[in-house]
């Protein structure tokens, strides 16, 4: 049986609202990382700020609750000091699309490998409820009761046009589903991306459980050809009346760490310090 | 008779190679025993701005340029334009007539018309070359050694092959000859080299990046912005050699969090910027602080508000580094004056965020970070690495508590990857656990925490530095990079009017070394010296010693002190 209760802090138990996508979130998240049998001290999970980076309080690894936006490249510094961590981003919509935008895309760019979740309930939770880089364009809000103006950030096409190399969607309704491709991502060396439908009950009264459900469809393994970028991008892009979940896309590529690797055999952060000598440097300026 | 002191200056076209100019012409007389300062002056172009390098040369221990110039040279008709006026009378200037339709308007100077760009042509050289021609054709009419040049060039192009090293030999020999043999008389009697113990070519920069090396940084973040993009080239030459991964990141935002990323994994790791990069890492200043993750900050200034002047130099920022970010925390400040307390100032700031858990920052300006000055070499014997309370595998105590409290503040730390450690380094306040807390005691405690390790660096570092009389009732007080032109102005009010003053350094900034500063100047009179318009060190001693100075002297145009002109601003107020 996979233990997921070793990720348990004990003794405390989630804040989110009743009936939140969070939870399911969650639930998946400890499945996949007890089925890739993840060892809770060589795991860093970096979580933003939000109703989702509050993740942090309730997960058992090793864990920097960072910025409001900065999680990615948090991210990316601990796996580049350390390779032989599993490093993990759990981060919102906000977070991510909104403050962290640029971050993610350079991040795929350069395919190190972290896994980043992101919790995409189209809103901001944890400020009470303004729109959010994903929420739909005429979507009213109280900060915004005209109704949204401006298109919505559509990060899976963004991703694999900057080069990630593992690009999926999930929604937190589907548990076993999204704990799968969690693991997957998690497996994949590379950057990953995985932007996971999570409705928040409290705020979001058009991205409810109901049009969740509505509009999600698994994509079928056994047909779908996940090695073709072009099949990718194209699928990336449905994001009308059918929203595709499963992997979009996943590609071996060298990853940033590959390319460096000559740099040290070990670890950057396991390099012994106490005798570096500089006198060889000092002789260039004679 | 001969001359033991010159003061150089070349200027020319942006693209000319004036600043490989600067260092190797610095070298050539460091080789040969001399002092030397050296500093660039440009505007922010690439193209067709007017650069220069002026380079002070003295026997005896000189830190800090002076005007006027004994030499000139003109590489092009704006220098000649621009810079005539910085000749002393008699001085030298060396220029190529073909190259400038108006002849030098001055007649109290030596016009020693040289055809840089025909000797150049005849050997065909590019034109670039005339800059080691006119450094070839200064060595002749100064009457210094050759060989030392072309030892200098030697140094600075023998990575690009023998045949490069000729060609710049060359085109330097073709300069020399060609003025020995039409001015024989060296300028003053000529110039020879010295016995002594050996110098380095230097800058702040050069200092604070084998510093680094040798505290063990391995991960540096740095988006290029002058005055420190030339780290950047420094670790880019050496990264491989010291396994140091140096990444240029999208912006200083996502640097500073990719620095704390890999620290919090366990690497000594670092950014470097100037303000403007820094006002958008401020964020993260305070996310290393809260989650007590040790990090090492490079902030060389520059005139600000805004873009400022991208490429001159300032002390502006020393109040925004204190205050950056916000909330109560404690950030060590450490401002080095020189190319050696950049060297021990860089390294001591990796064992402090170590011992300490908390930003520290190493702040320097244009003119210290840039400017090339003789340094003798590094005595490392005494320089340990301290990685403070970092636990080791296996050594993890079964009811470890990251941020547990502590009389210094200080608690014991592991990284991922250790058994037993784990926790949650929070940004949001939390308990000894690092589990969140909203709970008003236990934030008042999480806070006073962190707080308290000012105390604690308090309590082990002197933060000062005096020099000169250490009994004169009047004490020049001043950091940073104005300590160069203080030790040189007070030299010269040593020998030109038997005047023999006192100078506080203030060395670190925060902790603020209060009670040392008060001793020096309580009862005397203060003159304080600072190259901003704020007075920022003044206001701070005010603050923590209760003193007010009796003089400021004040410089905020972009430029450093010239220490013939700090001399008699200094008299003015005597
Ligand atoms: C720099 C900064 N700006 C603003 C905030 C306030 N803030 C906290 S959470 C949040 C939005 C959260 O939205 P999202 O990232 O989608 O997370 P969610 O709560 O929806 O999970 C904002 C704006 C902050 N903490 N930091
Ligand atoms: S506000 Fe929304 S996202 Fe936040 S916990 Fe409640 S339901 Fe979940
Ligand atoms: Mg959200």
């Amino acid at each position: 049986m996979e233990d997921v209760h070793r990720y348990d802090v004990p003794g405390t138990w989630p804040t989110w609202c009743p009936g939140c996508g969070n939870f399911g979130i969650w639930n998946a998240m400890k499945s996949a990382y007890a089925s890739t049998d993840l060892a809770p001290h060589k795991t860093a999970i970096v979580c933003g700020i939000g109703c989702s980076g509050n993740l942090s309080y309730w997960i058992n690894t090793y864990v920097l609750h960072s910025l409001h936006g900065r999680s990615v490249p948090v991210a990316q510094g601990v796996k580049l000091a350390n390779r032989n961590l599993t490093v993990i981003v759990h981060a919102g919509d906000g977070d991510t699309y909104g403050e962290g935008l640029g971050h993610l895309l350079h991040a795929a760019r350069r395919n190190i490998d972290i896994t980043v979740f992101v919790h995409d309930n189209q809103v901001y939770g944890l400020t009470t409820g303004q729109p959010s880089p994903t929420s739909f364009k005429g979507t009213k809000w109280k900060v915004d009761p005209e109704g949204v103006v401006a298109s919505p950030v559509t990060p899976l096409p963004l991703a694999l046009l900057a080069g990630a190399t593992f690009v999926g969607r999930g929604f937190s309704g589907e548990n076993k589903h999204l704990s799968d491709l969690m693991t997957k991502a998690i497996q994949h060396k590379g950057f990953s991306l995985v932007d996971i439908g999570q409705p928040c009950v409290t705020w979001n009264h058009v991205n409810t459980w109901k049009w969740w459900n509505d509009h999600v469809y698994k994509l079928d393994e056994t047909e779908y050809d996940r090695s073709n970028y072009e099949l990718a991008l194209k699928k990336a892009q449905e994001v009308g009346d059918k929203l595709p979940i499963g992997v979009l896309y996943e590609a071996d590529k060298p990853t940033f760490d590959d390319e460096y690797r000559s740099l040290n055999a070990e670890p950057l952060a396991q390099v012994p310090i106490d005798e570096i000598d500089v006198s060889k440097l000092m002789a260039k300026h004679l | 008779m001969s001359n033991s002191q010159l003061n150089w200056k070349i200027g020319g076209e942006a693209g000319y190679g004036i600043m490989t100019v600067g260092e190797i012409f610095s070298k050539a007389f460091i080789k040969g025993g001399y002092y030397v300062v050296a500093h660039t002056e440009y505007p922010s172009l690439i193209r067709g701005g007017h650069n220069t390098f002026q380079i002070r040369i003295d026997a005896r221990q000189i830190r800090a340029p002076i005007q006027p110039v004994d030499v000139l040279v003109a590489l092009n008709a704006e220098t000649i334009e621009l810079d005539l006026d910085d000749l002393i009378p008699g001085g030298l200037l060396v220029y190529d007539a073909a190259n400038s339709k108006v002849a030098p308007a001055r007649e109290d100077i030596t016009r020693c018309d040289v055809p840089l760009t025909k000797l150049m042509a005849d050997l065909h050289l590019p034109k670039v070359a005339i800059n080691m021609a006119a450094m070839g054709a200064s060595i002749g009419l100064i009457g210094y050694e050759l060989a030392l040049l072309n030892a200098a060039i030697e140094d600075a192009f023998g990575h690009k092959g023998e045949k490069i090293v000729e060609q710049n030999v060359g085109a330097a020999k073709a300069g020399y000859e060609y003025v020995t043999r039409t001015y024989p008389e060296p300028y003053k009697g000529g110039m020879t080299s010295m016995e002594g113990p050996p110098r380095m070519t230097l800058t702040g920069n050069d200092a604070i990046c084998i510093g680094a090396l040798k505290a063990g940084m391995k991960f540096i973040a740095i988006y290029p912005m002058t005055p420190t993009h030339t780290i950047m080239t420094y670790m880019a030459a050496h990264a491989r050699e010291y396994g140091v991964m140096m990444i240029q990141p999208e912006d200083e935002i996502a640097g500073i969090n990719l620095a704390i990323g890999a620290s919090f994994a366990g690497a000594r790791s670092m950014v470097a910027t100037s303000g403007g990069g820094f006002s958008l890492m401020v964020e993260g200043l305070g996310l290393a602080a809260a989650t007590e993750t040790p990090l090492v900050v490079v902030e060389g200034q520059r005139p600000g508000p805004s873009t400022g002047l991208a490429t001159r130099t300032a002390q502006g920022d020393l109040r925004f580094c204190l205050h950056a970010s916000q909330g109560d925390f404690f950030r060590v400040v450490l401002a080095p004056g020189d190319p050696e307390e950049c060297f021990y100032e860089t390294f001591r700031a990796f064992n402090l965020a170590d011992a300490l858990q908390t930003p520290v920052l190493v702040l320097t300006d244009k003119h210290l970070a840039t400017s090339f000055f003789a340094t003798e070499p590094f005595n490392t014997d005494g320089l340990h690495v301290d990685r403070g309370l970092l636990l080791a595998e296996g050594k993890v105590p079964p009811d470890f508590k990251r941020y547990e409290t502590t009389p210094t503040g200080v608690s014991a730390r592991t990284v991922p990857g250790t058994e037993g450690g784990v926790f949650n380094a929070n940004s949001d306040e939390h308990d000894e656990s690092g589990y969140f807390s909203e709970d008003a005691p236990v934030v008042a405690t999480s806070v006073d925490k962190r707080c308290r390790k000012y105390f604690t660096a308090a309590a082990s570092l002197d933060g000062i530095k005096l020099h000169g009389n250490l009994s004169s009732s009047t004490v020049l007080v001043g950091w940073g990079s104005a300590k160069g032109a203080i030790l040189d102005a007070m030299d010269f009010l040593r020998a030109k009017d038997g005047i023999d003053l006192g100078f506080l350094q203030v060395l670190f900034m925060s902790p603020f070394p209060s009670q040392p500063v008060k001793e020096r100047l309580e009862g005397n009179r203060v003159i304080l010296i600072e190259n901003n318009r704020g007075a920022q060190l003044g206001s701070l001693i005010k603050e923590h010693a209760q003193i007010r100075p009796n003089h400021t002297i004040l410089k905020y145009d972009g430029r450093a002190f010239n220490a013939d002109e700090l001399y008699n601003l200094i008299k003015e107020v005597l």
